[in-house]
C-alpha cells in the first residue's frame, strides 16, 4: 500500500486519470459544478425573464398589510396583520392539523391492524376490507365524500341538535354543546381572575409528576422491575390538580362558558368547525388505513415461533403481542411508517378543497392579492420541505434509537 | 467511456435547459403575439370553463358564453375564422400567471382591471366590456336588507378573487365582523352555501345571477340591493406588445360602434354595399386602410361583424331576455338619468353603465378614422 502510493506521483498524468478513486472525485466535482451551474442559469432566467417584464423578484410584499380575514386562526390575525403573519396563521394551522392527524391515526391505526390480525375471521376482515377500501380511494374524493354528504347534511345552525338547551330570559338560546352543518361548538372553562393563583398549583402538580416518574425510573433501574411509570405520573398530576380545584370551590379559577346562539353563529365556548373535522376526520381514516398495513408488516415480519414461544412460556396472546413480537415488529414497521408521516403534512393542503385554511389556501390568497406567486411558491416549497425534513430526521432518530435498544 | 457519456449527455442537457429559458425569456417584443398567432394559425384565449352564460365548457367538449365571443371575434379579426381559437380554462388564481408566462395570448375570465394587476402584474386592460359590481346573496327569511346586517354572519367567497379582497375592506371599514368561508372551486362554494353552511356568498352581481339562476330553489334568495365595488371586466394582454393590445382594443371598440350605428351580423353586407357614411365604409374596409394599421386585412370589421355579431346581440344571446338569466334590456336605467341601473331581482343583471353611450351608458367607441 505504502509503496503504491509513494511510486504513483511519478507515472504522470495518464495513470493519474487511471486511479479509481481520483477518476471518481473527478466525475463527481464536474457534477457539482454542472449542478450549480444549472441552477444558477435557471435562476439568472428566471430573474431576467421577471425584471424585462418589471416583476423583479423581491419579498417586500411579506411586511405589507395584507387585507384578508382568516376564518380559523390560532394566533391572534385581522386585515391589517401582514402577509408574514398570514403566512404564520396557515402555517400553524398545517401543522396543528398534521399533529393530530399522525398520532390519532397512529392509535386508529394499531386498533385497525389488531383486529386484521385477530384469529376472530369477521372482525378480521372487517378489518381487511376498511383497508382495502379507504387505501383504494383517491383522498380527495374521500374528503368531499365526507364534507358534503356527512357534515353538510347536518342541521342548519338554526335547528342543530343541542344538549342541555337552555333559554335566557331575554331569549338567548345556549346550550352545553350544538352539532350543526357549521360545526361543533362545546362548553369550555374560561380562566378566571383566580386563575393566576390555580397556575401555582398546576406548576407543583406538574413537578409531583416528574418527580414520580424519575423515582420510578430509578426503581426500575435498580430493581429491575418495570411499573407503570408514565401512568403513576399522570395520575399524581391529576390528584394534585384535582385537590387543588377542590380546594379552591368557592373561587373558581375556571368559568364555563356556554355556547350562545347569535343571528348567525353561535358564539362562546370552544369551536370546531365542520371544515376543520371533515379535514381531520378524513385524513385519519385515510391514513391510518396505511398505519395499519404498515405495521402489519411489523408484526408478520417477526417469525411464527417468537409468538409461539411465547405462549409456550405461559404469556396471554395479548401481552406475548406487546412484549415480543411489538418490540420487534417496530424495527420493520418505522421506515414505512416515516414515509406514511412524511405524506400527511403535504395531504392536509387538499383542505383547500373543502374551505379549511390551511397553508397552501392562505398562500393562494396572498398570490391572488399580491400577484407575487413565484416568491409565494418559493416560500411555501421551502416551508413543506422543512416540515417534510424535520419528520425525516425525527423519525431516523427514533428508528436509531429502536435499532440500538434491540442489540 | 460509460462515464464520459454521461458527462457529455448532462452537459448537453444543461445547455437545452439555458436556451429554453433564454428563448422563453424573450417573449412580448413589439408586434410578436400577433405574428406568433398568425404563424401558430390560432389564437390562444385564456376562459372560464364553468360560468354560466359568461363562459362555459359545453359537454360537447365546446365552449360557449359571452366573454367565449371577444376571443372568437379576434380570431375572425385576424383568421377571418371565429373557430381558430384554443381555450385554456384557467381558475382565478392561475389567470394572470398563465398570461404573464406566455401560455395564451389574451385572458378573458371576468378580471377586474385594477391599479395593482395593471401595474405589478405588467398587464394591459383593454377598455371594460361589461360593468359589474359585487353583492350579496342571501337567504330571504334571513331578513338581511343591508351591509350591517350581516355582523357576525358566515360569509362565503371564491378565493382568489377581487370579491375577496373586497369583503374584508367593507366589513373592516364599517367595524363589522364576520367569518369567510374560502372555497377554491365554485361547486364546492354552492354546495356548501345552498346547504346552510354560511349565511352568505358574496362575489359580482353577473356571477351570482347566472349560478343562483341554475339552483332549483332559487327564488329562495335574493341578491342585496346594493353594490361595495366597481368591478370593470375587461380583457388583459401582457405589457410591452403594444400592437397587439392595440388589436384586441380595436376588436372590442368595432362591436360597440357596431352596435351605435346598428349594425348587425344580419344586415353587414346590405350596409357594406349601401351604405355612404364615411366612417362606416372606413370602418367596413370599403376605403382607407385601417386593418392593414392594426396588422389585419382591412375587412377585419366586417368579418367580426358578419361572423360573431355586435355587443349588443352576443349580450343578448348569452345574457339577455331569452335566457335563463332573462335580462330585459329596456328596464335598465341609464346612469346619468339617476343611478347605475341596479335591478333588484337576482335574475336581472343590469347592462347599467354597458349601454352605449349614445343611450347615456359609458360604452364609447373612439371615432374610426
Amino acid at each position: 500500500m505504502i509503496e503504491h502510493t509513494e511510486t504513483k506521483p511519478k507515472l504522470g498524468v495518464r495513470s493519474f486519470f487511471q486511479d479509481e478513486r481520483t477518476r471518481n472525485l473527478v466525475w463527481q466535482f464536474v457534477f457539482f459544478i454542472v449542478i450549480v451551474l444549472l441552477v444558477f442559469m435557471t435562476m439568472r432566467n428566471v430573474i431576467e425573464a421577471l425584471t424585462e417584464r418589471g416583476m423583479a423578484p423581491s419579498f417586500k410584499f411579506l411586511s405589507f398589510s395584507s387585507g384578508i380575514t382568516i376564518g380559523e386562526t390560532i394566533i391572534e390575525f385581522d386585515s391589517r396583520s401582514s402577509n408574514l403573519r398570514a403566512l404564520m396563521v396557515g402555517l400553524l394551522n398545517t401543522i396543528s392539523i398534521s399533529v393530530l392527524v399522525i398520532l390519532f391515526s397512529i392509535l386508529f391505526g394499531f386498533v385497525v391492524v389488531l383486529c386484521r390480525i385477530s384469529s376472530n375471521w369477521i372482525v378480521s376482515h372487517v378489518a381487511k376490507a376498511y383497508i382495502e377500501i379507504i387505501r383504494n380511494i383517491p383522498l380527495l374524493m374521500l374528503l368531499l365524500v365526507w364534507y358534503r354528504a356527512f357534515f353538510l347534511q347536518m342541521p342548519g345552525i338554526r335547528n342543530a341538535i343541542m344538549f342541555h338547551k337552555k333559554v335566557s330570559e331575554s331569549g338567548d338560546i345556549s346550550a352545553s354543546m350544538m352539532l350543526s352543518n357549521r360545526g361543533l361548538h362545546l362548553v369550555w372553562p374560561i380562566p378566571r381572575d383566580s386563575f393566576h393563583i390555580y397556575r401555582f398549583i398546576l406548576l407543583g402538580a406538574l413537578l409531583v409528576a416528574i418527580a414520580v416518574y424519575i423515582v420510578s425510573r430509578l426503581d426500575y433501574r435498580k430493581t429491575g422491575r418495570k411499573k407503570p411509570g408514565l401512568l403513576w405520573a399522570f395520575l399524581s398530576f391529576v390528584g394534585v390538580a384535582g385537590v387543588g380545584l377542590i380546594c379552591m370551590i368557592g373561587n373558581e379559577p375556571f368559568s364555563l362558558q356556554y355556547p350562545v346562539l347569535g343571528k348567525f353563529n353561535a358564539r362562546g365556548g370552544l369551536y370546531v368547525s365542520s371544515e376543520w373535522f371533515s379535514l381531520f376526520s378524513g385524513l385519519v381514516l385515510y391514513t391510518s388505513a396505511f398505519v395499519a398495513e404498515a405495521l402489519r408488516a411489523g408484526i408478520q415480519g417477526v417469525s411464527k415461533g417468537q409468538m409461539e414461544a411465547a405462549r409456550a412460556l405461559g404469556l396471554g396472546h395479548l401481552r406475548a403481542l406487546r412484549l415480543v413480537v411489538i418490540p420487534q415488529a417496530k424495527i420493520v414497521a418505522i421506515p414505512p411508517l416515516t414515509s406514511i408521516f412524511l405524506g400527511v403534512a403535504k395531504n392536509t393542503s387538499l383542505g383547500v378543497a373543502i374551505g379549511f385554511p390551511d397553508l397552501f389556501s392562505i398562500t393562494g390568497t396572498i398570490i391572488n392579492q399580491t400577484g407575487r406567486a413565484l416568491e409565494m411558491i418559493l416560500i411555501v416549497m421551502a416551508i413543506y420541505l422543512s416540515i417534510s425534513g424535520l419528520t425525516s430526521i425525527f423519525m431516523n432518530w427514533y428508528n436509531h434509537k429502536v435499532q440500538l435498544v434491540e442489540r | 467511456m460509460k462515464m464520459k457519456k454521461t458527462g457529455i449527455m448532462l452537459i448537453a442537457l444543461c445547455m437545452m435547459f439555458a436556451t429554453a429559458f433564454e428563448i422563453s425569456a424573450q417573449a412580448a417584443k413589439h408586434g410578436a403575439t400577433l405574428d406568433a398567432v398568425k404563424k401558430r394559425g390560432y389564437l390562444i384565449a385564456g376562459v372560464n370553463s364553468s360560468n354560466a352564460g359568461w363562459s362555459y365548457l359545453k359537454p360537447d367538449g365546446t365552449y360557449e358564453g359571452f366573454e367565449v365571443e371577444f376571443a372568437r371575434a379576434i380570431a375572425a379579426a385576424i383568421f377571418n375564422d371565429p373557430a381558430k381559437v384554443q381555450y385554456r380554462p384557467l381558475t382565478s388564481k392561475e389567470r394572470f400567471a398563465a398570461l404573464q408566462s406566455g401560455e395564451i395570448d389574451v385572458l378573458i375570465r371576468t378580471a377586474t382591471h385594477t391599479l395593482t394587476r395593471d401595474t405589478d402584474l405588467s398587464l394591459n386592460f383593454t377598455t371594460p366590456y361589461f360593468y359589474d359590481g359585487q353583492s350579496f346573496l342571501v337567504r330571504k327569511d334571513l331578513g338581511v336588507k343591508k351591509l350591517e346586517d350581516l355582523d357576525g354572519a358566515t360569509i362565503a367567497v371564491l378565493t382568489g378573487s377581487t370579491g375577496e379582497i373586497t369583503l374584508s375592506d367593507v366589513m373592516a371599514a364599517k367595524g363589522l365582523k364576520y367569518k369567510p368561508l374560502l372555497f377554491e372551486s365554485l361547486d364546492e362554494l354552492k354546495n356548501a352555501f345552498f346547504s346552510g353552511r354560511a349565511d352568505a356568498w358574496t362575489s359580482d352581481k353577473s356571477s351570482l345571477a347566472a349560478t343562483a339562476a341554475t339552483y332549483p330553489n332559487a327564488s329562495d334568495y335574493m341578491t342585496l340591493d346594493m353594490t361595495v365595488s366597481k368591478e370593470p371586466l375587461a380583457m388583459a394582454v401582457r405589457h410591452g406588445d403594444d400592437d397587439w393590445y392595440d388589436l384586441v382594443q380595436w376588436v372590442l371598440n368595432a362591436m360597440i360602434f357596431a352596435e351605435e350605428k346598428d349594425i348587425t351580423s344580419v344586415n353587414v353586407s346590405k350596409v357594406k354595399s349601401s351604405t355612404k357614411d364615411p366612417e362606416i365604409q372606413s370602418f367596413l374596409g370599403v376605403k382607407n386602410q385601417l386593418g392593414s394599421l392594426l396588422g389585419v386585412s382591412n375587412d377585419w370589421a366586417y368579418n367580426i361583424i358578419k361572423k360573431v355579431g355586435n355587443y349588443e346581440e352576443i349580450f343578448n344571446k348569452h345574457l339577455g331576455p331569452k335566457t335563463i338569466f332573462n335580462i330585459p334590456r329596456g328596464l335598465s336605467q341609464p346612469w346619468t338619468k339617476g343611478g347605475l341601473m341596479y335591478s333588484k331581482t337576482i335574475f336581472n343583471i343590469p347592462r347599467g353603465l354597458s349601454q352605449p353611450w349614445t343611450k347615456g351608458g359609458l360604452m364609447y367607441s373612439p371615432p374610426f378614422k
